[in-house]
């Protein structure tokens, strides 16, 4: 039986411990995180749930975690993984139905959906590379490390998805500018 | 940097000055609450295991869903449609093996450390490998739910019957092997009995008995939080080995249809896309067939189309819908069509206009899912959902 030790379910960690709290690390990047995936996958509410899950797996292994290079690419991975389970697309029409249901909100702008349609239209691991480096700051080692492919690859994923990015936009714009 | 750099990262600036307010975090509390919760799950599971362990018939399962006791043999709820308890598993061994096989009472710890081949997962399950973790993983992979033990190959031997897991994220699928060791001693699998795959939902635990069968304590869904538990219909299974195969030879072979629930049925037509029209896309439909086969009247019906990105819905086919709708969600595109209440037997065809952008699909796989909901438009099950999806082909 693995039962864990539970870390510090009721408390900060102690003052003076030298660790990162989870609750400074948890208000310090959950909300860029749900930028960065609400960009990829276009859905505010969705993105907040599955941040909100990877920082629930990230706490019940905090102690091992704390002690990463850096526990952000953890989680941000763990989310980023979550998002394209295909296992996990089996539960989307349910939330969809619900959402149908959810209190409207003031609509994003114009500015807004003109991004996450013109990211929609990348093939997925072109926006995937463009949105953690325009949104995540990532350099192309680090994206390389996260999508398991060689440097290379992103690079050429950047470059066609940043192309690709800017004529839709541009598109966009100038269509706009002709209504 | 390069103007177009600039361009985008002004634009991405942007994006994230506008949706950084909008975030609201439920906040580090609400994960300790989680975490706790599953921690509460977990350590009950674990109490279970050891009890079993204890015990001797694996109880794992039984006690987190808090299962009634299993019933005696031949006392099913559901008269046995198939044949009749075989006489074989409890026929004598066979003499030649039983003076030499080697014992196969395997221990957990054992099973555990053995590099074991894994007995095929059904459909689309991403586990994998020869190793199986002692308790259920947070995230991904295999695990050892329950082992009993019973001469299920009558060699006078007793043999490991095990109850496996595969958990990916939130889906769980379960199936019984059983484990033998060979002549040299080492850990063999005998047969895989079955696994939680439509139509059976779920396998709660299992029962091995003196006679050499397996009794499989089975359900027609996963038990959730979201759903009472009485809707989940329990049946004891029984398995015997042929000698090449494990068939089940008592106890119900199927589910009786649940009063309570629609069986919601569906299926689509292939969309061949015309060509490209001068407003710039590509205009197609597909026959979308419902029907309720009972026994339930479904008080709302959605219907799914996962068609691809920016796909969207035109023509007067949908009006028969009660509301339609589209996801912005590029990552499992839907259009969505409400539609009112279907009683018992009632059939609807829809014929459906959709639209793609340009001259290329992004996708040619789609799928329509079709789901009851309540008069409150929540989710309830279905009688048989593994025909609540249709895959069709788009061109």
């Amino acid at each position: 039986m693995q039962l864990s030790t539970p870390s510090r379910l009721d408390g900060p960690s102690p003052p003076g411990s030298g660790r990162i709290d989870f609750d400074e690390f948890y208000q310090a990047h959950f909300r860029a995180m749900t930028v960065q995936l609400c960009a990829y996958i276009g859905d505010l509410g969705h993105a907040q749930d599955l941040v909100q899950e990877a920082f629930c797996r990230a706490f019940s292994r905090w102690e091992k975690i704390v002690k990463y290079d850096d526990p952000v690419a953890w989680v941000r991975k763990v989310a980023w993984n979550l998002a394209t389970s295909r296992w996990r697309r089996a539960r989307t029409a349910e939330r969809f139905v619900r959402r149908q249901r959810e209190e409207h909100v003031p609509g994003p702008s114009p500015d807004r959906v003109a991004m996450e349609t013109a990211l929609a239209l990348l093939p997925t691991n072109h926006r995937r590379a463009v949105v953690l480096h325009h949104l995540a700051d990532l350099p192309v080692s680090e994206i390389a490390r996260q999508e398991g492919v060689a440097e290379g690859t992103v690079k050429s994923w950047l470059h066609r998805g940043r192309t690709a990015l800017a004529a839709h936009l541009t598109e966009g714009k100038e269509g706009k500018g002709h209504e | 940097m390069n103007s177009e750099d600039t361009f985008l990262d002004t634009q991405f600036a942007a994006y994230r000055n506008e949706l950084l307010p909008d975030v609201t975090p439920v906040g580090p509390d609400a994960v300790r609450t989680t975490v706790r919760r599953r921690r509460r799950i977990t350590v009950t599971v674990g109490a279970a295991i050891a009890l079993a362990l204890i015990a001797g018939p694996a109880v794992g399962y039984s006690a987190l869903n808090r299962a009634p006791a299993p019933p005696e043999p031949g006392t099913s709820t559901e008269p046995t449609q198939g044949s009749p308890p075989s006489s074989s598993p409890s026929a004598a061994p066979p003499g030649s093996a039983t003076a030499t096989a080697p014992n196969g009472r395997i221990s957990r710890r054992d099973l555990l450390a053995a590099r074991l081949p894994m007995p095929p997962w059904s459909g689309d399950v991403p586990c994998y490998g020869e190793w199986f973790a002692d308790a259920k993983p947070a995230q991904e992979g295999n695990w050892l739910e329950s082992v009993d033990y019973a001469d299920v190959d009558r060699d006078g031997a007793e043999d490991a019957v095990a109850m496996i897991g595969c958990k990916f994220n939130t889906v769980i699928q379960t199936q019984v092997a059983v484990f033998k060791r060979n002549q040299s001693g080492n850990i063999v699998l005998l047969g895989q009995v079955l696994t939680s795959w439509p139509p059976l939902g779920w396998i709660f635990q299992i029962d091995a008995q003196p006679d050499g069968s397996i009794r499989i304590d089975v359900g027609d869904r996963e038990p959730t939080d979201e759903q009472v538990a009485s809707v989940v219909v329990r049946q004891w299974r029984t398995y015997g080995w042929t000698g090449t195969r494990f068939q089940q030879t008592a106890g119900p072979t199927s589910f009786p249809p649940n009063p309570t629930l629609a069986d919601l049925r569906v299926t689509a037509t292939d969309i061949t896309y015309a060509a490209l029209a001068d407003d710039g896309s590509r205009h197609g439909t597909t026959t979308v067939t419902i029907r309720n086969a009972g026994p339930a009247a479904a008080q709302y019906v959605w219907l799914s189309l996962e068609l691809g990105k920016n796909v969207r819905h035109e023509g007067d086919g949908w009006s028969g819908c009660v509301e339609v709708s589209s996801s912005p969600d590029p990552s499992n595109p839907n259009l969505g069509c409400l539609l009112g209440p279907m009683r018992a037997g009632e059939t609807k065809t829809l014929v459906l206009g959709v639209a793609s952008p340009g001259a290329v699909l992004t996708q040619y796989s789609a799928r329509a899912v079709v789901m009851c909901l309540d008069k409150q438009r929540d989710p309830v099950p279905d009688a048989k959902p593994s025909d609540n999806e249709a895959h069709f082909e788009q061109r």
